[in-house]
Formats: structure tokens, sequence, C-alpha cells
């Protein structure tokens, strides 16, 4: 092969192209497309389609709770249902949406980002979506065995997982599909890795990566230290189950307590795992509506590095009540979490302040995203303190806690995610009218069904219960709650048919609909194989594109002279 | 315009601030069901710390948003604004505030988990807590040895949940014990809980505390739940909890005592 | 930001990449909180462990970043020169992947569902591994 070295012309630096190797330039369609097509691109779409999918399915799962709980008796699922409803909706929406929805976004951005013409392995990211997609249909499918899908909580407490409290072939389906979507996991965050460190463009040092390359960076790391750590410990299980040999098992010498530690040394970081990729989002497209460079770019990489490494150390906050943990350390490490946190806030906030915010519905999500952030960041600093904690576990504040993180915080990413570079992949923007409508009914449905969580969690409501009792006076607020998950569910339909229409009938968005900042900006929509044939602007900061349509308003250390002059 | 981002509290965080911290003096509990043993007092004005603290930091970054989207909105000014990107003394300020905050609710959280934790000198009751998929069994002992047969036996049935009695203003000492899978003993008035996890009352898992302590404080009635999700009954895994006055609390026990030898024998 | 201070010091630095540096210090971390842990927990050997083995992994990383990566990055960090490797050969089409996939995840089934499902799921993944890997070696 021949590396043709181009001379840059003025202003544009051509990348050398390459000459492919009989490559079809022509892209495939259809089926043909999903299993065989190695672009980055599509495999990318393929996992966030395929995700939202998972994700519209376990909210489904989340409907049927709600409805049930709204009221005391058993209406419409027996307890044996219910707890496969909740064990299911907690996998799937940790295991098969969040995290999955999150490497489509690195699949597709990162290497556009960098400036790179694919991931490093392109095959190895092909099968790690189809591994992803077999791993999470074995675990639905046990929905369809005589037993029911597996009902012991998505943490799968031993002895409740073993052979004798949870026989049958859901449950056996369960560990098989997370052990699939644990190779899945490494495979797709070795690539991510390697793609980050060997395929940059030129210029494109690691400082002047975007933040959510960076994010990425961290988030993959993290899935190479503790997803085999997952693996190993569903490993055990199964031979637990099916070997005899006794791991956990206390009666014949096991211990219980080694899969909680195993669990959340896997646990607790994966749920930054989810939440990181949305933060690098948000971060983009704060700067981007604000017409701002990301306020404090080298602290803010700083905190989300801190971010990754304490969250390592903090696993056994999820155990305080068990009377087998070193409290004041965890206690601690999980505090200082929330300095990194603050900073990454206030980052945003300095972002945004002094800028020219523009209200489109990505950035809508975003704000929408850090105003329930906050709540959840704040609740997890009352968690934090084992003395609270051992009150607050295992309640419905815990549940109302990681929703504010993660349905509000992770999923309003999501969201700021499809709207924002919807015009890169599909060549159409959304219909902004239609996004708004969709972003207040799930503000106000979140808010409602979540907050009131809260105080039946202070009031004695444990949470994982497929009834209550009418004395428990635990009534009122359930009901809240569950009109607010259906107002939750309603909001999707705008956004369904909003990309129904833009599918039929969108307006076509061109290169760069939203004055971006970063490279994925610089080439079609959407790009073609290859990424940037006519090359790509100079990196020398870690906003090229912007650098090349405002060469004269560079980011500044100090105060900004231009900023001043122009006011005046 | 003012030049440079800095940190601007809104004019109402000062008042409702104080008004805050009048609540936290006048001890409410802010959603927390009032305490009902020694313990709970100090768990009880931890957290209105905690919740205040919380309220405030909500507060600001909430205003602080609704500024953003009210000052700097784009509306027609559709030009350039300040690219300037680094301001390290602003940005030391907001990692050393939060720094401290930490701090400090760290260091108020240590003397309340140490005080939950405290289990010094001899207890007026104790009781091992037997939880089993899905009932509760309350065996009344002599003493911490656990050993020979319990004094009172309590068993729930499937129409009737257990009644644990404890007497007011006691020492009560609970080791809790699992039979099959891991259960959590939770009286949400004790504003603690703690998990039974099978094998803690064995040298096989070494390092796991099984035994609380509570110093009742009220009489009255209240309803206990199993807090960590054990299976298929996990949400009818109730129990009563009855705290009475001394003349009940003997009456109760010497008739709860025969009637469980009884059964025994 | 063209800062020629800070790329100066990049390029002085080239001993030890960013990326380099950037597992060490996870490495350097984990050891600090693996060694606190260790004095403290009495005992708890699970949490030990795994703390570190993060270390060993981190470092691992390190090592091989400033073995490796040092020599495929140089062109980043001097972007005045050179174009980095651009030769790397990127299929746009194999269907390897997608059956390999298939013989992973039935074979993975078959752990549990049984024989029927197993056997034909390792025949899969050994057909579909060997073809991957032909590919790999044929156009590479
Ligand atoms: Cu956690
Ligand atoms: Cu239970």
């Amino acid at each position: 092969m021949t590396a043709t070295r181009e001379v840059p012309p003025t202003g544009v630096e051509a990348q050398p192209l390459v000459e492919e190797p009989a490559a079809p330039e022509r892209r495939l369609s259809g089926f043909l497309r999903w299993t065989t097509s190695t672009d980055h691109k599509d495999v990318g779409l393929s996992y966030m389609i395929t995700a939202f999918v998972f994700f519209l399915a376990a909210g489904c799962l989340a409907l049927l709770m709600r409805a049930e709980l709204a009221d005391p008796g058993q209406e419409m699922v027996g307890p044996g249902t219910f707890n496969e409803l909740f064990t299911m909706h907690g996998s799937i929406m940790l295991l098969v949406f969040l995290s999955p929805f999150a490497f489509g976004i690195a699949n597709y951005c990162v290497p556009l980002m960098i400036g790179a013409r694919d991931m490093a392995f392109p095959r190895i990211n092909l099968l790690s979506y189809w591994i992803y997609l077999g791993g999470g249909l074995s675990m639905v499918f046990g929905f369809v065995t005589a037993d029911g899908a597996a009902d012991f909580g998505w943490f799968a407490y031993t002895p409740l997982s073993d052979s004798v409290r949870s026989p049958g072939l859901g449950a056996e389906l369960w560990l098989v599909g997370v052990a699939l979507l644990g190779i899945s996991g490494i495979l797709s965050a070795l690539n991510i890795v390697v793609t980050v460190f060997t395929m940059r463009t030129r210029g494109m040092t690691m400082f002047r990566m975007p933040i959510l390359v960076w994010n990425f960076v961290v988030v993959s790391v993290m899935v190479l230290l503790v997803f085999p750590v997952l693996t190993a410990a569903a490993a055990m299980l199964w031979t637990d189950r099916n070997l005899g040999s006794v791991v956990y098992d206390a009666t014949a010498g096991g211990q219980p307590i080694i899969w909680q530690h195993l669990f959340w040394f896997f646990g607790h970081p994966e749920v930054y795992i989810l939440v990181l990729p949305y933060f690098g989002v948000v971060t983009e497209v704060f700067a981007v509506f604000s017409r701002r460079p990301v306020y404090g770019y080298k602290g803010l990489v700083f905190a989300t590095c801190s971010i990754g490494a304490l969250s390592l150390g903090v696993w056994a906050h999820h155990m305080y009540a068990t009377g087998a943990v070193l409290l004041p350390f965890f206690g601690v490490m999980t505090m200082l979490i929330a300095v990194p946190t603050g900073v990454k806030m206030f980052n945003w906030l300095g972002t945004m302040w002094l800028g020219r915010v523009r209200f489109s519905t990505a950035m809508t999500f975003a704000i929408g995203f850090l105003a329930v952030f906050v709540i959840g960041g704040v609740t997890g600093v009352i968690l934090a303190s084992p003395a609270l904690d051992f009150h607050l576990t295992d309640s419905y504040f815990v549940v109302a806690h990681f929703h504010y993180v993660l349905s509000g915080g992770a999923v309003f990413g999501v969201f700021a995610a499809i709207y924002y570079w919807w015009p890169k992949w599909f060549g159409k923007k959304l219909h902004e009218g239609w996004g708004h409508v969709h972003f207040w009914l799930n503000f106000i449905g979140f808010n409602l069904t979540f907050f009131v969580q809260f105080i039946l969690g202070l009031e004695g409501m444990p949470r994982r219960v497929a009834d209550y009792t009418e004395a428990s006076g635990f009534r009122p607020l359930n009901v809240v709650s569950s009109i607010g998950a259906a107002v939750l569910g309603v909001s999707v339909l705008p956004f369904l048919w909003n990309a129904y229409r833009t599918w039929r009938r969108g307006e076509p968005a061109g290169d760069d609909p939203w004055d971006g900042q970063t490279l994925e900006w610089a080439t079609s929509s959407p790009p073609p194989i290859g990424n940037f044939p006519e090359g790509l602007p100079p990196v020398r900061s870690e906003r090229p594109l912007w650098d090349l349509k405002y060469p004269d308003r560079k980011a500044t250390t100090g105060a900004d002279p231009a900023a001043r002059k122009a006011t005046r | 315009m003012t030049g440079e981002p800095h940190e601007r509290r809104p004019r109402w965080l000062v008042p409702s601030l104080s008004a805050l911290t009048a609540v936290v003096i006048s001890g409410c509990d802010l959603g927390l069901p009032s305490p009902i043993t020694r313990e709970g007092e100090n768990v009880t004005r931890l957290w209105s710390v905690f919740t205040i603290l919380a309220l405030a930091i909500v507060a600001l970054i909430i205003g602080l948003i609704v500024v953003v989207v009210i000052r700097y909105r784009r509306g027609h000014r559709d030009d350039i604004p300040s690219q300037r990107q680094y301001n390290f003394p602003l940005e030391i300020t907001y990692t050393v505030i939060p720094l401290v905050i930490v701090g400090v609710l760290f260091g108020l959280t240590i003397p309340v988990q140490e005080n939950l934790g405290s289990k010094e000198g001899a207890a007026d009751v104790y009781v091992e807590v037997v939880g089993f998929q899905w009932q509760w069994q309350f065996r009344y002992f002599e003493d911490e040895s656990y050993e020979g047969d319990p004094r009172i036996v309590v068993s729930g049935s499937p129409e009737q949940v257990p009644v644990l009695v404890l007497p007011v203003d006691a020492t009560v000492r609970f080791r809790l014990v699992a039979q099959d899978v891991i259960h959590s003993f939770w009286v949400p008035e004790f504003l603690e809980k703690r998990d039974l996890i099978p094998g803690a009352e064995t040298d096989v898992s070494p390092g796991i505390d099984n035994v609380v302590e509570v110093e009742t404080t009220e009489t009255g009635e209240w309803t206990g739940r199993c807090a960590e999700y054990c299976g298929l009954q996990h949400a009818y895994m109730d129990f009563e909890l009855r705290v009475v006055d001394e003349a009940e609390w003997q009456s109760w026990s010497s008739e709860a005592a025969d009637a469980t030898g009884e059964e025994g024998t | 930001m063209s800062d020629p201070a800070a790329q100066g010091v990049e390029v002085a630095d080239r001993r030890f990449p960013t990326e380099a540096k950037y597992f060490m210090a996870i490495g350097v971390f984990f050891a600090l909180i693996a060694t606190i842990y260790l004095i403290f927990s009495d005992g708890e050997w699970i949490g030990v462990s795994l703390l570190y083995a993060a270390v060993i992994v981190a470092l691992v990383c390190a090592w091989f970043m400033t073995t490796r990566v040092q020599g495929a990055q140089a062109d980043v960090e001097l972007y005045e020169e050179g174009e980095g490797d651009q030769t790397v050969y990127l299929p746009t089409r194999s269907h390897w992947p997608f059956l390999l996939a298939l013989g992973t995840v039935v074979t993975a089934n078959g752990f549990s569902v049984g024989m029927w499902l197993f056997v034909p799921g390792v025949i899969v993944f050994l057909y579909a591994l060997a073809g991957f890997i032909r590919e790999g070696r044929d156009r590479a």
C-alpha cells in the first residue's frame, strides 16, 4: 500500500489519502449492511438503534411495575412476575441499554472527533456489536422459558441467586447474557482505547481531544479494569450453580459476601461507566450552543480522571448495612467523588456563562441534565454517609437517587446526543418544536415519578417490593409516582413521531448545522466511508473547526480582549 | 457586561439559608420518621445538616442555571462572546470549597456512625432475630452467649405477622441470623437497618458484624420490614414492633416465657 | 491555541508519551489506595487483591505505551512534520464477525441450555474463527 503525500493547501491541511485496497465506496444497504459492514458509523448506528429498542422494552417493564404499584394489593401481576420485571428492567437498562448506547456514540463519534478513518479494529468492532446483541437477547429470552426470566434482582446477590433458590433456565440465561455482554464490553473498550491512542490525526495531542473523547478513554479504561471482575464473578456463580463448587455457599464453607465485593467492584464503577459518556455529550453540547470553549478544559479532564480513579475505591458503599465493611474508608472515598463532580458542574456553568445560549432541543436536554443531576449528586453525598445510609439504603430513597443519576442524568444525555448528532447521522435535522414537547413531557414526567420516591424511601418503603399495605400510608405518593411514569411513557411518543416525520420529510441539515467546533462537523452528513475525503482542518487546539471558521477568536487564558472590544 | 465569569449568589439565597439554619436548630425531621431510639436522634440531627446543605447546593446550581438561561440567552445577540477559557483562582476556589464541605460532612458523620456501632457493657434485653423466606422469628435470650434454649420465642404465621415486644428506656441488643438468603432488619423509626447474612454468626464468614444495639425511648407500635430483596414474598415480610412500659413488659415477658416453655415440652 | 511553550514541553518529554503517563498515574494512585486499604481493612482480602490487580493492569499498560505507542504517536505530537501511520488496513465489509459472534452466543447459551445447542455453536465458532483469522492474514 502506498501512502500518498500531499502538500497541504492553504487553510485546510489535507489528510494524506490512502489507497483503499479494492474497498467498495458504495454503501451496503439493509440486512447486509447491518450484518457485514465494518464501517464504524454503521456499527455505531447499529449499537444505538438496538440499544434504543431495548430501552423502550425496559421502559415498558417499568410502566407495568408502576401500574402495579399505583394501588395496594395485587392487580395486574403477582409478586413472581413483578420480581422478574424489576430484575430485567434493571439489567436491561444498565447493561443492554445505557452502556451499549454510549458505545454506539463512541463508535460513531470518536473516530470522527480525532480525525481517524475508522476504529482501530473494525472487524472486532462489528464482532462486539453482535455479541452484545446476542447477550442482550439471551437475557431477554428468559421471559419465554417455562419458569420465566431471572428474578433475583440485577445484582443477583448470593445465595438468592444459587441453584436452590433460583433454579430455572431464566437465571442461567441471565448469567450467559452477563458473560456475553461483559466480553462485548471489553472488546469495545479495548477498541476505543487503541483507536484513541494510535489513530489520532496530526496535531491532535491528548490535550486537544474533545472532552467526549477523553471521557470515553476514562470509561474504556474503567471497563477494562472492572468488567473482567464481573465476568469472573459470574463464571464462579455459574460453576456454583452447575458444577457444585461452593464459592458463595455459606452452608459449605463459602462466603456469600464475596459476591457482593466482586459485584460492586464492578457495579459502582459501572455507574460511572454509564454516566461519564453523557457527561462528555453535554460538555460538547454546552460549548457549541453557547459559542464558548469548554470552560476549564484541563480541569475538566482532570476531574473526569479523578472520578474514574476514585470510583474504583468506593465499591463497598453499597454494603454498609452488611456490617462487614470499613466504613470510614468507603465513606470518605465516596464523598470525595463529589469534589470532581462539583468541579464539572461549575465548569459547565462556566461554559455557558457569558455565552450566547441557544435553546435547541439538545441544549435543553443538556440543561435539564444539569438540573436533575445535581439532585442525584447531592443525594449521593447523603448516601455516602454510613450513618445516614443505614436508614436510606435498600429503600426507595436509593431508587430515587440512582434514577436521578441514570434516568435523569444519563437518559437526558442520551436524548441530548440524539438531537445533537442526528443531523450528522442521517443528514436531516429533527423537528425542534416536537423536540421541545418531548423534553418538557420527559422532564415533568421524570420529576413527578422520582421526586416523590425520595419521600417514600424516607418514610420506610423498601425497594423491590411488589406490593404495600393500605396501612403503610404509601399509597398517595405511589399514585403520584405512577402518574408521573405514565407521562414519562407518553413523552417517548413525540420523539418517535419526530423521528418518523424527519425520516419522511426532514429538512437537509448540511455539514455543520449547529456552528460546531469539533472535527465531526468538518465532513459531510453523513460522512462517507473513510470520513474525511476533503481533508481535515489543521488541529491547533481542541476546537479545530472553530479555529478554521473564526481564526481571530481563539480561546484565551485570561480576559478576552476581542469580546470587550465587541461589546463596547 | 462584567467581563469575567464569576460566581454570583442569587440575592434570595442568604435569607433562605438562615431560615433553614433555624430549622436545624429546632430539630426538624425534614421527611425522616421521628426516631424512637437514642441512636436515631443523632441520625436525625446529622440528616438535617446534610439535607440543608444539599438543598443549598441544589438551590445554588439551579439558581445559576436560571441566571444563565435569562441573562445569556442568545436572542438576537448573534455575535461571538468572550472566549476566555481559564480562570485559575476561580477554578481553585470551586475545587477547594467542595473539598472543605466534604471534610466537614465526613467529620460530622464519624461520631454518629461510631455511636450507631457502639455496643458497650451489658444490655437489658437480648434478642436473636432470625430471618428466613419469608418470616421472622424473635428469640429472647438471657445473655450475650445466645446459648441454650431461648427464654421466649415469638413466631409469625401466614395470617399474623410476628410481634417484637420491647421495653421502653432499655438497651436492646439484636443478633441477626439468616437461615437461607440475605434479609435486612429494618424498623424505619430506628433510622438504621442491618443485613442478616447467612454464615455471619459462624467462624466461616469472619468480619461480619451482625449485632446492633438500640436504646428505646418511646412506647408505641410500628411496622418493621425486610429491606433486602429475598425472593418471591419479600414484599410481605413484615413484622410488628411494640415498645411497652415496664409493667406491661413484665407481664408480657412472663406470659410469653410460659407459652414458650409449654411449646417446648 | 498555538502555544509553542506547551508544544516544546510535550516534545521534550517524549520518552513517556501522555498515554503512558496516564496509566502510570492510575497505577500509582491505585497502589496508594490499595495500600491504605490493606492497612486499615483488617484482612478484607477480596478488595485488596482486586485493587492490586488494577495496579498491575495499569502498570503493564503504562509499560506498553512507553515502549510501543510512542512510535505510533510520535507524529501526532509534532504536527509540523510527518503524518502518522495511515497505511492501516481497514476492511469495510466482512461477514466473519457476524458468524463469529453467532458461534460465541450459541456456544455460551449451549453451556446452559444443552448439548444440542452447544455442539453446533462450537462448530460455527471454530469455522468463523478460522475464517476471521484467514481474512485478516490474507489482507493485512
Ligand atoms: Cu456506588
Ligand atoms: Cu426481604
